[in-house]
């Protein structure tokens, strides 16, 4: 979920915490000074203090776990008394960030790599299969438009005699966005990319397109416009990623690339790469609207992949609005949402690795006697439960 | 600032006066009965941290003040009968749920209500006759609830205090322990690094040395700051736990842990190539090191708990 240089200073602090956790709490009952009383302990768990007294009170909860634990406590069954005088000066910064760093999270990755290679097999089986030129245009077309964040610029409403600009306006978008992607980490890769878009294909589908209606494509793209989100999210994780990945992608969209793109693909390089990001982000919302064709191998495949994709990629930009179908429950002060048959604990992130243990196990009922609230938790929720312990996960099968 | 304790005294007497009519329900308590109140309070969570507040920042204090809460604990302590039947029918769901919560079973729970309700009556008398009530000591900063779970939560780790700290933290203590030198050795052991034993040494080594430098690099940042990485590092709480803590929203908290990760990461690197004389590749091969040993920390804690290594199904 975080970059990895953050992770690993993440690492660092839990396994030193684990460590120091004992000794500094007996450290501090000598060295704090007098504890909290109970009206300053919950008048700051209410956030009703002065900040000069509140910051007295901090250096003292800082060195103090028992004051701070009651604190903890009491902020936490306050509810939300946000005060957001104390708010960060760079919000924006950090929020792209996160959001693309939800994109690369391993969970995702997982499952947008093959469903990319399903989608990538599919088109080239399409344009094999019915002689080449009109349907390799039609699945050019459909990924520019995918891939246009212009939420109007939408599900094949353009006439489709104007097909032949429309490939050459929004297909280099497209190429445009593989490149930079591939740009900033591998400078190598973009000439590649570049030179993968062969003159003759893309010649020969601009030539076409202007030509050639393309009802059916249309009748499709209606039929299946959130499958298409989800696969234009996971292409995009995929286009944006630092790593290998990023090439398939480039070569997906280039191969039918138009004829100019060598010139049309300085445009980003000008670009800001946070812009790009951004946009990215926010193509990933809009596009919904977006058309695709479907066939029918990959669809049921890609519907499994996109359930996976849904539950495990926490924290993303917009999993708020599709958690809406889950089933949520409260247990022991923590919240579980049931994915794919198991109770996640909301604690868990992806980057967790987690412990399996069977129940019934010896390994659960060791567990369980020194930690008898994961038990506790166990029972009431029944069937799988991943939960986070202490900062560690367990899988409980 | 000679001058200045009278008009401070205006003040407090005219919010006392706005308190009163504030409240929704004043118990025929007076402007005097709250005044020593109201003041005590504005020392103790005003001036004494800020001598030289203004006076508009001492009536916005002063208009704060929770005014019902306040009127009732008065009232309370001063024997109001009316005054204790609202105390007891508004608040007992909250001292219950707030022992239950602290107290481990429901006897005890049972027992820690008692108390709490004892120590609001007060036990003993004071000089004038009047019962010592713990309400004395409610100041209508805070909400009366959460005072009172305040007072539970504390009576529950006193209790907690004089019955298990020394069995408890000697167990912790040993555990943590045992946990430790045994993810040492397993470090040690494992794959990763070499097998050679003086590597494994020095890798010890630069891993206790990164962690000294961690714990000064933490103990250079504000009290914020670090009282964020003790709230999620140390007691496991959750962002949005720990958010209501600082009393800022889950999202801040998560862009100020990041900016934290940020700093600690420099502070770190700075510290080992600075003072240990690292260079920067080893630095970042030392981190990456640390992030791939803590998967590995999972094991060893069951271990230690004496759960062999057979038991542990294959992953």
């Amino acid at each position: 979920m975080k970059q990895p240089e953050y992770n690993e200073i993440d690492s660092l602090l839990r396994s030193w915490a684990g460590r120091n956790r004992s000794v500094s709490g007996e450290a501090a009952r000598n060295s704090a000074g007098a504890h909290l009383d109970a009206d300053e302990l919950s008048s700051y768990a209410e956030g009703a203090l002065p900040p000069a007294t509140r910051a007295r009170y901090t250096s003292h909860l800082v060195d103090c776990d028992d004051c701070r634990k009651v604190v903890a406590e009491l902020a936490v069954a306050a509810g939300p008394t946000i005060k957001e005088s104390l708010v960060e000066s760079t919000p924006e910064l950090a929020g792209w960030r996160k959001a693309l760093a939800a994109f690369l999270s391993p969970a995702v990755m997982r499952f947008a790599l093959p469903a990319l290679v399903l989608v990538v097999v599919g088109a080239i089986f399409f344009a094999s299969r019915s002689g080449g030129n009109r349907e390799s245009v039609a699945v050019t077309n459909q990924t520019s438009q995918a891939a246009t964040p212009a939420p109007n610029a939408a599900a094949g409403s353009q006439p489709s005699n104007d097909s032949s600009a429309q490939v050459v306006t929004k297909a280099p978008r497209t190429e445009a966005d593989s490149t930079a992607a591939n740009k900033e980490v591998k400078a190598g890769e973009k000439a590649q990319a570049q030179t993968q878009a062969t003159p003759d294909s893309s010649a020969v589908s601009g030539a076409v397109a202007s030509k050639q209606p393309e009802e059916p494509k249309k009748e499709r793209a209606a039929e299946s416009t959130e499958e298409e989100q989800t696969r234009v999210a996971q292409r995009r994780a995929i286009a944006d990623a630092p790593a290998p990945p990023a090439k398939p992608a480039a070569e997906a969209s280039s191969r039918g690339g138009p004829k100019d793109s060598n010139e049309v693909a300085k445009q980003p390089a000008g670009r800001d790469k946070e812009d790009r990001k951004r946009e990215a982000d926010y193509a990933t919302d809009s596009v919904a609207t977006a058309g695709a064709p479907t066939s029918p191998k990959d669809s049921s495949k890609n519907d499994d992949d996109r359930q996976k994709t849904k539950s495990l990629a926490v924290g993303r930009a917009n999993s708020g609005r599709r958690d809406e179908t889950e089933e949520t429950r409260n247990v022991a002060g923590r919240h579980f949402s049931k994915q794919d048959g198991v109770w996640v604990d909301s604690a868990y992130k992806s980057s967790m690795s987690a412990l399996k243990v069977r129940r019934n196990s010896d390994q659960y009922r060791a567990l369980v006697a020194d930690e008898p609230e994961i038990g506790a938790i166990a029972n009431q929720l029944k069937g799988e439960v991943l939960l986070v312990w202490k900062g560690r996960a367990y899988h409980i099968q | 600032m000679p001058n200045r304790a009278p008009q401070i005294d205006k003040l407090i007497a005219e919010a006392a006066e706005r308190l009163l009519a504030r409240a929704d329900e004043s118990y025929h308590l007076s402007v005097e009965d709250i005044l020593p109140r109201v003041r005590a309070c504005v020392q103790k969570y005003l001036l004494k941290d800020a001598p030289d507040s203004s006076d508009h920042a001492i009536v916005e204090f002063l208009d704060q003040l929770q005014a019902g809460d306040l009127c009732l604990a008065i009232a309370c302590e001063r024997g109001e009968s009316s005054a204790w039947t609202d105390l007891v029918e508004r608040y007992s769901p909250t001292v219950r749920s707030a022992a239950r919560s602290a107290a481990g079973n429901e006897d005890a729970a049972e027992d820690l209500t008692q108390s709490i309700w004892a120590e609001l009556h007060g036990l003993r008398l004071r000089e004038d006759g009047r019962p010592a009530s713990k309400l004395a000591y409610y100041s209508g900063r805070g909400s009366l609830a959460g005072w009172l779970r305040a007072v539970v939560s504390q009576l529950a780790v006193d209790q907690h205090r004089k019955q298990a700290r020394l069995v408890q933290t000697e167990d912790d203590a040993d555990f943590d322990r045992i946990a430790s030198e045994t993810s040492d050795d397993k470090a040690a052991g494992t794959p990763s690094s070499s097998p050679n034993p003086e590597n494994a040494l020095a890798s010890k080594r630069a891993r206790q040395e990164m962690e000294r430098a961690l714990a000064s690099a933490i103990q250079a940042m504000d009290d914020e700051d670090r009282l964020l990485v003790k709230l999620y590092y140390f007691d496991n709480l959750r962002l949005r736990e720990a958010g209501a803590v600082l009393g800022v929203h889950e999202a801040t908290a998560s862009r100020r842990l990041t900016r934290v990760h940020a700093e600690l990461r420099d502070r770190v690197e700075k510290i080992l190539t600075s003072k240990h004389g690292w260079s920067t590749s080893e630095t970042k091969s030392a981190f990456a090191e640390v992030a791939l040993h803590l998967e590995t920390d999972l094991e060893p804690l069951l271990v230690s708990k004496g759960v062999t290594s057979e038991n542990l199904s294959p992953d």
